[in-house]
Protein backbone atom coordinates (compact mmCIF):
# COMPACT_ATOMS: atom_id res chain seq x y z
CA UNK A 1 0.00 0.00 0.00
CA UNK A 2 2.96 2.36 0.47
CA UNK A 3 4.45 1.53 -2.34
CA UNK A 4 1.59 2.29 -4.52
CA UNK A 5 1.50 5.62 -2.37
CA UNK A 6 5.20 6.36 -3.49
CA UNK A 7 4.81 5.31 -6.38
CA UNK A 8 1.73 7.42 -7.43
CA UNK A 9 1.52 10.21 -4.94
CA UNK A 10 -0.23 12.30 -7.13
CA UNK A 11 -2.63 10.16 -7.98
CA UNK A 12 -3.68 8.82 -4.12
CA UNK A 13 -3.34 12.84 -2.96
CA UNK A 14 -6.19 13.13 -5.55
CA UNK A 15 -7.80 10.44 -4.39
CA UNK A 16 -7.73 11.12 -1.01
CA UNK A 17 -8.94 14.95 -1.63
CA UNK A 18 -11.67 13.60 -3.38
CA UNK A 19 -12.95 11.36 -0.86
CA UNK A 20 -12.77 14.06 1.64
CA UNK A 21 -14.58 16.13 -0.77
CA UNK A 22 -17.35 13.47 -1.28
CA UNK A 23 -17.45 12.90 2.72
CA UNK A 24 -17.80 17.25 3.17
CA UNK A 25 -20.71 16.87 0.71
CA UNK A 26 -22.26 13.90 2.12
CA UNK A 27 -22.18 16.12 5.73
CA UNK A 28 -23.98 19.19 4.36
CA UNK A 29 -26.26 17.02 2.55
CA UNK A 30 -27.57 15.40 5.58
CA UNK A 31 -27.72 18.33 7.93
CA UNK A 32 -29.77 20.28 5.01
CA UNK A 33 -32.14 17.36 4.30
CA UNK A 34 -32.40 17.40 8.46
CA UNK A 35 -33.02 20.66 8.67
CA UNK A 36 -36.05 20.15 5.71
CA UNK A 37 -37.62 17.68 7.52
CA UNK A 38 -37.30 19.62 10.80
CA UNK A 39 -38.98 22.75 9.42
CA UNK A 40 -42.01 21.37 8.38
CA UNK A 41 -43.82 23.90 6.77
CA UNK A 42 -42.68 26.77 8.47
CA UNK A 43 -42.95 29.82 6.61
CA UNK A 44 -40.07 31.42 4.28
CA UNK A 45 -38.91 34.97 5.12
CA UNK A 46 -39.59 37.18 2.52
CA UNK A 47 -37.57 38.22 0.18
CA UNK A 48 -36.15 40.65 -2.48
CA UNK A 49 -36.12 38.27 -5.18
CA UNK A 50 -39.62 36.68 -4.15
CA UNK A 51 -42.54 37.82 -6.78
CA UNK A 52 -46.17 38.51 -5.63
CA UNK A 53 -47.32 34.81 -6.27
CA UNK A 54 -44.27 33.51 -5.23
CA UNK A 55 -45.19 35.26 -1.56
CA UNK A 56 -48.67 33.87 -2.22
CA UNK A 57 -47.19 29.99 -3.11
CA UNK A 58 -44.66 29.88 0.12
CA UNK A 59 -47.27 31.47 3.04
CA UNK A 60 -50.16 29.45 1.70
CA UNK A 61 -52.51 32.70 0.60
CA UNK A 62 -54.60 33.43 -2.63
CA UNK A 63 -52.24 35.44 -5.12
CA UNK A 64 -55.23 37.69 -5.33
CA UNK A 65 -54.74 38.91 -1.24
CA UNK A 66 -50.93 39.40 -2.20
CA UNK A 67 -52.31 41.23 -5.02
CA UNK A 68 -54.26 43.53 -3.29
CA UNK A 69 -51.81 43.96 -0.65
CA UNK A 70 -49.26 44.94 -2.52
CA UNK A 71 -51.60 47.46 -4.30
CA UNK A 72 -51.07 45.48 -7.79
CA UNK A 73 -54.56 45.23 -10.82
CA UNK A 74 -55.76 41.83 -10.66
CA UNK A 75 -55.01 41.99 -14.41
CA UNK A 76 -51.57 39.89 -14.51
CA UNK A 77 -49.45 42.95 -13.33
CA UNK A 78 -47.42 41.69 -10.93
CA UNK A 79 -46.30 38.56 -12.59
CA UNK A 80 -42.55 37.62 -13.14
CA UNK A 81 -42.04 41.09 -11.21
CA UNK A 82 -39.43 40.86 -8.17
CA UNK A 83 -40.87 42.70 -4.43
CA UNK A 84 -37.13 44.37 -4.74
CA UNK A 85 -38.81 45.50 -8.99
CA UNK A 86 -41.64 46.46 -7.52
CA UNK A 87 -40.59 48.32 -4.64
CA UNK A 88 -38.10 50.60 -6.91
CA UNK A 89 -41.44 51.22 -8.95
CA UNK A 90 -43.30 52.31 -6.26
CA UNK A 91 -40.72 54.56 -5.09
CA UNK A 92 -40.55 52.75 -1.86
CA UNK A 93 -38.09 51.00 0.53
CA UNK A 94 -37.92 47.54 0.43
CA UNK A 95 -37.77 46.89 3.78
CA UNK A 96 -41.01 48.50 4.27
CA UNK A 97 -42.29 47.02 1.39
CA UNK A 98 -41.89 43.75 3.19
CA UNK A 99 -42.94 44.57 6.79
CA UNK A 100 -46.31 45.97 5.53
CA UNK A 101 -46.62 42.63 3.26
CA UNK A 102 -46.22 40.61 6.20
CA UNK A 103 -48.13 42.60 8.29
CA UNK A 104 -50.97 42.57 5.39
CA UNK A 105 -51.05 38.17 5.46
CA UNK A 106 -50.89 37.99 9.24
CA UNK A 107 -54.30 40.03 8.88
CA UNK A 108 -55.62 38.14 6.26
CA UNK A 109 -54.77 34.47 8.14
CA UNK A 110 -56.60 35.89 11.21
CA UNK A 111 -59.50 37.03 9.62
CA UNK A 112 -59.79 33.62 7.43
CA UNK A 113 -59.02 31.47 10.70
CA UNK A 114 -62.49 32.55 12.42
CA UNK B 1 -25.48 34.04 -5.29
CA UNK B 2 -28.29 31.69 -5.70
CA UNK B 3 -30.49 34.70 -5.01
CA UNK B 4 -29.55 37.02 -7.06
CA UNK B 5 -30.05 34.18 -10.07
CA UNK B 6 -33.43 33.70 -8.50
CA UNK B 7 -34.14 37.49 -9.42
CA UNK B 8 -32.90 37.26 -12.19
CA UNK B 9 -35.13 34.15 -13.50
CA UNK B 10 -38.08 36.13 -12.14
CA UNK B 11 -37.13 39.55 -13.68
CA UNK B 12 -36.12 38.56 -17.60
CA UNK B 13 -37.67 34.86 -17.21
CA UNK B 14 -36.99 32.23 -19.93
CA UNK B 15 -34.24 34.18 -21.79
CA UNK B 16 -31.83 33.48 -18.49
CA UNK B 17 -33.10 30.04 -18.29
CA UNK B 18 -31.68 29.74 -21.84
CA UNK B 19 -28.52 31.60 -21.39
CA UNK B 20 -27.36 29.65 -18.51
CA UNK B 21 -28.70 25.98 -19.73
CA UNK B 22 -26.31 26.95 -22.84
CA UNK B 23 -23.27 28.42 -20.92
CA UNK B 24 -23.37 25.20 -18.41
CA UNK B 25 -22.54 23.01 -20.84
CA UNK B 26 -19.55 25.01 -21.76
CA UNK B 27 -18.31 24.98 -17.95
CA UNK B 28 -18.83 28.50 -17.31
CA UNK B 29 -19.52 27.99 -13.00
CA UNK B 30 -22.77 28.91 -13.15
CA UNK B 31 -25.20 26.94 -10.42
CA UNK B 32 -27.47 26.02 -13.58
CA UNK B 33 -29.56 23.53 -11.05
CA UNK B 34 -30.75 26.23 -8.94
CA UNK B 35 -32.12 28.15 -12.39
CA UNK B 36 -33.44 25.03 -13.28
CA UNK B 37 -35.56 24.96 -9.69
CA UNK B 38 -36.15 28.19 -9.79
CA UNK B 39 -37.65 28.20 -13.34
CA UNK B 40 -39.69 24.96 -12.12
CA UNK B 41 -40.91 26.72 -9.05
CA UNK B 42 -41.42 30.09 -10.83
CA UNK B 43 -43.69 27.82 -13.22
CA UNK B 44 -46.09 26.51 -10.19
CA UNK B 45 -46.45 30.23 -8.80
CA UNK B 46 -47.44 30.98 -12.26
CA UNK B 47 -44.95 33.47 -13.19
CA UNK B 48 -43.62 31.47 -15.97
CA UNK B 49 -45.14 28.43 -17.94
CA UNK B 50 -43.99 25.02 -17.23
CA UNK B 51 -43.82 23.52 -21.40
CA UNK B 52 -41.78 27.00 -21.98
CA UNK B 53 -39.70 26.66 -19.34
CA UNK B 54 -38.82 22.61 -19.86
CA UNK B 55 -38.59 23.32 -24.17
CA UNK B 56 -36.15 26.55 -23.44
CA UNK B 57 -34.15 24.48 -20.90
CA UNK B 58 -33.64 21.26 -23.31
CA UNK B 59 -33.22 23.23 -26.82
CA UNK B 60 -30.45 25.23 -25.09
CA UNK B 61 -28.48 22.43 -23.05
CA UNK B 62 -28.64 20.65 -26.35
CA UNK B 63 -27.05 23.47 -28.44
CA UNK B 64 -24.46 23.96 -25.51
CA UNK B 65 -23.36 20.15 -25.41
CA UNK B 66 -23.11 20.25 -29.31
CA UNK B 67 -21.06 23.39 -29.30
CA UNK B 68 -18.85 21.61 -27.08
CA UNK B 69 -18.44 18.82 -28.86
CA UNK B 70 -17.69 20.71 -31.55
CA UNK B 71 -15.15 22.99 -29.90
CA UNK B 72 -13.52 19.70 -28.65
CA UNK B 73 -13.71 17.96 -32.18
CA UNK B 74 -12.10 20.96 -33.42
CA UNK B 75 -9.43 22.00 -31.22
CA UNK B 76 -8.77 18.76 -29.25
CA UNK B 77 -8.35 16.45 -32.12
CA UNK B 78 -5.30 18.39 -33.14
CA UNK B 79 -3.79 18.60 -29.91
CA UNK B 80 -4.38 14.63 -29.75
CA UNK B 81 -3.00 13.98 -33.15
CA UNK B 82 0.10 15.76 -32.20
CA UNK B 83 0.78 14.32 -28.81
CA UNK B 84 0.49 10.96 -30.84
CA UNK B 85 3.62 11.56 -32.67
CA UNK B 86 5.40 9.94 -30.21
CA UNK B 87 5.34 6.05 -30.27
CA UNK B 88 4.39 4.98 -26.56
CA UNK B 89 2.04 7.76 -25.95
CA UNK B 90 0.41 6.79 -29.80
CA UNK B 91 -0.27 3.74 -28.05
CA UNK B 92 -1.97 5.05 -24.63
CA UNK B 93 -4.03 7.51 -26.63
CA UNK B 94 -5.56 4.86 -28.77
CA UNK B 95 -6.28 2.77 -25.90
CA UNK B 96 -7.54 5.87 -24.39
CA UNK B 97 -9.39 6.84 -27.53
CA UNK B 98 -10.94 2.97 -27.55
CA UNK B 99 -12.31 3.29 -23.90
CA UNK B 100 -13.93 6.47 -24.91
CA UNK B 101 -15.20 4.85 -27.90
CA UNK B 102 -16.66 1.59 -25.48
CA UNK B 103 -17.88 3.96 -22.55
CA UNK B 104 -18.80 7.19 -24.46
CA UNK B 105 -22.09 6.68 -25.05
CA UNK B 106 -23.08 5.88 -21.56
CA UNK B 107 -20.55 8.24 -20.61
CA UNK B 108 -22.04 11.12 -22.51
CA UNK B 109 -25.70 9.75 -20.79
CA UNK B 110 -25.08 9.86 -16.85
CA UNK B 111 -23.22 13.38 -17.20
CA UNK B 112 -26.10 14.99 -18.36
CA UNK B 113 -27.60 14.32 -15.13
CA UNK B 114 -26.50 12.08 -12.76
CA UNK B 115 -23.26 13.91 -12.46
CA UNK B 116 -24.05 16.64 -14.71
CA UNK B 117 -20.55 19.22 -12.97
CA UNK B 118 -18.74 16.47 -15.27
CA UNK B 119 -20.77 17.25 -18.48
CA UNK B 120 -18.63 19.86 -20.09
CA UNK B 121 -15.54 17.88 -20.17
CA UNK B 122 -17.52 15.02 -21.51
CA UNK B 123 -18.36 17.41 -24.28
CA UNK B 124 -14.86 18.27 -25.23
CA UNK B 125 -13.48 14.86 -24.48
CA UNK B 126 -15.91 12.92 -27.07
CA UNK B 127 -15.39 15.52 -29.45
CA UNK B 128 -11.33 15.45 -28.91
CA UNK B 129 -11.87 11.20 -29.18
CA UNK B 130 -13.62 11.32 -32.28
CA UNK B 131 -16.82 9.97 -30.82
CA UNK B 132 -19.95 9.45 -33.44
CA UNK B 133 -21.61 12.56 -33.73
CA UNK B 134 -24.98 10.67 -34.14
CA UNK B 135 -24.12 8.53 -31.57
CA UNK B 136 -23.13 11.68 -29.14
CA UNK B 137 -26.31 12.93 -29.84
CA UNK B 138 -28.64 11.08 -29.14
CA UNK B 139 -27.20 9.98 -26.30
CA UNK B 140 -27.43 13.42 -24.82
CA UNK B 141 -30.69 14.10 -26.06
CA UNK B 142 -31.97 11.56 -23.94
CA UNK B 143 -29.83 12.46 -20.95
CA UNK B 144 -30.67 16.01 -21.02
CA UNK B 145 -34.26 14.89 -20.89
CA UNK B 146 -33.77 13.48 -18.24
CA UNK B 147 -32.18 16.26 -16.45
CA UNK B 148 -34.60 19.16 -17.72
CA UNK B 149 -37.21 16.78 -16.45
CA UNK B 150 -35.80 16.10 -12.53
CA UNK B 151 -34.35 19.20 -11.99
CA UNK B 152 -37.86 21.61 -13.29
CA UNK B 153 -40.49 19.11 -11.65
CA UNK B 154 -38.50 19.58 -8.23
CA UNK B 155 -38.88 22.98 -8.60
CA UNK B 156 -41.91 22.78 -9.61
CA UNK B 157 -43.60 20.36 -6.76
CA UNK B 158 -41.47 21.87 -4.45
CA UNK B 159 -41.88 25.46 -5.07
CA UNK B 160 -42.91 26.78 -1.57
CA UNK B 161 -39.25 26.20 -0.45
CA UNK B 162 -37.00 27.29 -3.11
CA UNK B 163 -33.91 28.23 -1.16
CA UNK B 164 -33.68 24.72 0.47
CA UNK B 165 -34.48 22.47 -1.99
CA UNK B 166 -31.62 24.46 -4.09
CA UNK B 167 -29.32 24.20 -1.05
CA UNK B 168 -30.33 20.67 -0.90
CA UNK B 169 -29.54 19.40 -4.55
CA UNK B 170 -26.49 21.82 -4.93
CA UNK B 171 -25.05 19.01 -2.09
CA UNK B 172 -25.87 16.55 -3.76
CA UNK B 173 -24.61 17.30 -7.07
CA UNK B 174 -21.27 17.79 -5.40
CA UNK B 175 -21.37 14.49 -3.52
CA UNK B 176 -22.23 12.46 -6.36
CA UNK B 177 -19.50 14.55 -8.56
CA UNK B 178 -16.71 13.98 -6.17
CA UNK B 179 -18.18 10.48 -5.01
CA UNK B 180 -18.14 9.50 -8.59
CA UNK B 181 -14.06 11.79 -9.65
CA UNK B 182 -12.75 9.31 -6.16
CA UNK B 183 -13.91 5.97 -7.93
CA UNK B 184 -12.78 6.75 -11.41
CA UNK B 185 -9.14 7.81 -9.62
CA UNK B 186 -9.47 4.16 -6.71
CA UNK B 187 -10.20 2.28 -9.77
CA UNK B 188 -6.64 3.43 -11.31
CA UNK B 189 -4.48 2.52 -8.47
CA UNK B 190 -5.87 -0.39 -8.10
CA UNK B 191 -4.96 -1.50 -11.14
CA UNK B 192 -1.53 0.17 -10.65
CA UNK B 193 -1.65 -2.09 -7.46
CA UNK B 194 -1.83 -5.57 -8.86
CA UNK B 195 0.32 -4.63 -11.62
CA UNK B 196 2.83 -4.07 -8.78
CA UNK B 197 2.08 -6.39 -7.20
CA UNK B 198 2.64 -9.22 -9.98
CA UNK B 199 5.62 -7.67 -10.73
CA UNK B 200 6.92 -8.05 -7.25
CA UNK B 201 6.09 -12.02 -7.25
CA UNK B 202 7.41 -12.83 -10.52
Amino acid sequence: MLALVKRHPVLSLAFVAALATAVMFLVRLAVSLWVWSDAGHVNQPIEAWMTPRYVARSWDVPPEAIADALGLAADGTGRRVTLADLADSQNRDLQALIRDLEASIALFKADNDD
Amino acid sequence: MTELLFGFVSSYGLPVIAITAFLSCLAVPIPTFAVMLCGGAFAATGDLVLWQVMLTAYGAAVLGDQAGFLIGRKGGSRIVARLARNGTRAALIARAQETIHSWGGLSVFFSRWLVSPLGPWVNLTAGAARLGWLRFTLWDAAGEAIWVLIYVMLGFVFAARLPELADIVGEWAGLISSAAIAGVIGLLLIRNFRRLHIKRLS
